[in-house]
């Protein structure tokens, strides 16, 4: 599943924005390590975690150029 | 006319941002299951071949919507899809002789950082095709750093 979505998400954003989201599965690998099985975390990991997010945001909301 | 091309460019991007964060959270799931099934003393072999085995049939079940309907010529695209996963395979080879002789903490970091590599990779080889505009780079820096950070933490 998760190969199939990140071919559709490329061919839709293309690969420089698809690869640094697909970049961020470890975040999502320990909020549902931390949520489901209870593992604790750092303040090593909130920082890790915290600049996975900002790399979202600025990824995400990056303005497509005029045309593409 | 131009206000339904826009709507429907921001219909697709948005569509492309679900798909990349859904990827992101499957991969991530596998993870943490892979990590459960490990902690019963499940052979990396097997662990891997049921894996691959489930992924496969997974693929199977969805190209069956795809069945019966209009014919594409896909030759083109499949020497892209054969090259990268030959890549692909390289690339896990490579991790596995990097493991052999140099400690985990040194190695996860520096593989992790293969997403900028397709970044300069595209802006070279995409030229055209792909936009890499700074913002999409810091983007991409920021995502890599705190991957490393997690990693190593």
């Amino acid at each position: 599943m998760g190969r199939f979505f990140n071919y559709m998400s490329m061919s839709r954003l293309g690969v420089a924005r698809s690869t640094p989201i697909l970049a961020s599965s470890p975040f999502f690998a320990m909020m549902i390590a931390v949520v489901f099985t209870g593992e604790s975390i750092g303040p090593v990991t909130i920082i890790g975690a915290a600049l996975i997010l900002s790399g979202l945001y600025v990824t995400i909301t990056a303005p497509r150029p005029s045309g593409s | 006319m131009r206000a339904t091309t826009e709507v429907e460019a921001r219909r697709r991007m948005l569509l492309g941002i679900a798909f990349g964060l859904g990827a992101a959270l499957a991969y991530g799931s596998s993870q943490v299951l892979t990590r459960q099934a490990v902690s019963h003393d499940t052979p990396a072999l097997l662990g891997s071949a049921m894996g691959l085995f489930w992924g496969t049939l997974g693929f199977f079940l969805i190209s069956l919507r795809n069945l019966g309907g209009p014919a594409t010529d896909f030759r083109r695209g499949a020497l892209f899809f054969a090259g990268g996963g030959i890549l692909s395979a390289l690339g896990v080879l490579g991790l596995f002789l990097a493991l052999e002789r140099a400690q985990v903490v040194i190695v996860a970091p520096i593989a992790n950082t293969n997403p900028l590599f397709t970044l300069v990779l595209a802006a070279i080889f995409l030229r055209g095709v792909e936009s890499i505009t700074p913002r999409v780079v810091v983007g991409g820096l920021l995502v890599v750093s705190g991957v490393i950070v997690l990693t190593v933490g």
